[in-house]
């Protein structure tokens, strides 16, 4: 699936280098698949209260694993962006993704950050491929520094080399750590651009 | 963002909620590849040559390396403190 990902986003960036297809549904395209996207994804946790409810009962502490991993990164991300021409703002935001390419590349792009929003596209889609290659390596370092690594990707595509690499009691946890960062994100990430960029 | 972001996440809780199962992966990836071809296309236009498009690469992979250690030097700590 990954393979179609990247022929997706190349057939794009083909299209766009040799400006094909300027019409009205090239220029709205990102709203609306990112709209249709995200509907998909809220269908998916409304079809599921009960995941919601348990997550919730967890407890603060490990509610405290997402919230420090996201910390974690924003603030990472400011200081490599001080050394880059982004700047320390963007590579806030971008670092602020988590893993997510798919959200916060394009929301940079629809918000008229079409710089920022590739390099954030790239940057996230690395985190999750760097966490597939790197997992039995962070593991050695701790049983949960794949889950901090894979960020919104823990619950899904990242979960089983977690779950392969750090055991079966993990899981649980694993899967917290993204869902939260992944209900965080989307009000995230827009915030700071409200705030760092506007 | 609130047409985009906002009312799409509501909407779709909304319709969850009423039909109580997940709606079928191809839904998923129809609109994330979509979603991903027009992004490509906008980072297409926005750069001016390939060389660009390899600098993006190059600090597209300090940022998410980046990312990775500051993500794992807060939560390890953290985890070996509360578990």
């Amino acid at each position: 699936m990954i393979l179609l990902v990247l022929m997706s986003v190349g057939a794009g960036i083909i299209f766009g280098i040799l400006g094909l297809g300027n019409n009205w549904i090239f220029s709205k395209g990102v709203d609306i698949f990112l709209a249709f996207l995200i509907f998909f994804v809220g269908w998916e946790m409304g079809s599921d209260v009960e995941r919601v409810r348990s997550v919730l009962k967890k407890g603060y502490k490990l509610l405290l694993i997402p919230f420090s991993s996201i910390l974690g990164s924003i603030i990472a991300g400011f200081i490599m962006g001080l050394f880059l021409k982004m700047g320390p703002r963007g590579g806030a935001i971008v670092a602020s993704g988590m893993g997510w390419y798919s959200f916060t590349g394009s929301f940079l792009t629809s918000q008229g950050y079409e710089t920022l929003g590739a390099i954030a596209f790239t940057a996230n889609i690395l985190r999750e491929i760097l966490t597939i290659f790197l997992a039995p390596l962070l593991a050695r370092i701790d049983v949960l520094a794949p889950v901090a690594s894979g960020g919104a990707t823990s619950m899904d595509s990242t979960l089983g080399i977690i779950r392969l690499v750090s055991g079966k009691e993990i899981e649980p946890i694993s899967f917290l750590n993204g869902f939260v960062i992944t209900l965080v994100v989307p009000i995230m990430s827009p915030l700071l651009v409200e705030v760092l960029l506007k | 963002m609130i047409w985009t972001i906002f009312l799409p996440l509501l909407l779709g809780f909304i319709v969850g909620y009423i039909l109580k199962h997940p709606p079928k992966s191809f839904f998923f990836w129809f609109s994330l590849l979509l979603l991903l071809f027009f992004v490509g296309h906008k980072t297409g236009e926005s750069v001016s040559s390939l060389t660009e498009l390899g600098k993006i690469i190059g600090d597209s992979l300090v940022i998410s390396l980046a990312s990775i250690a500051g993500s794992i030097a807060f939560v390890v700590p953290l985890w070996r403190r509360i578990k």
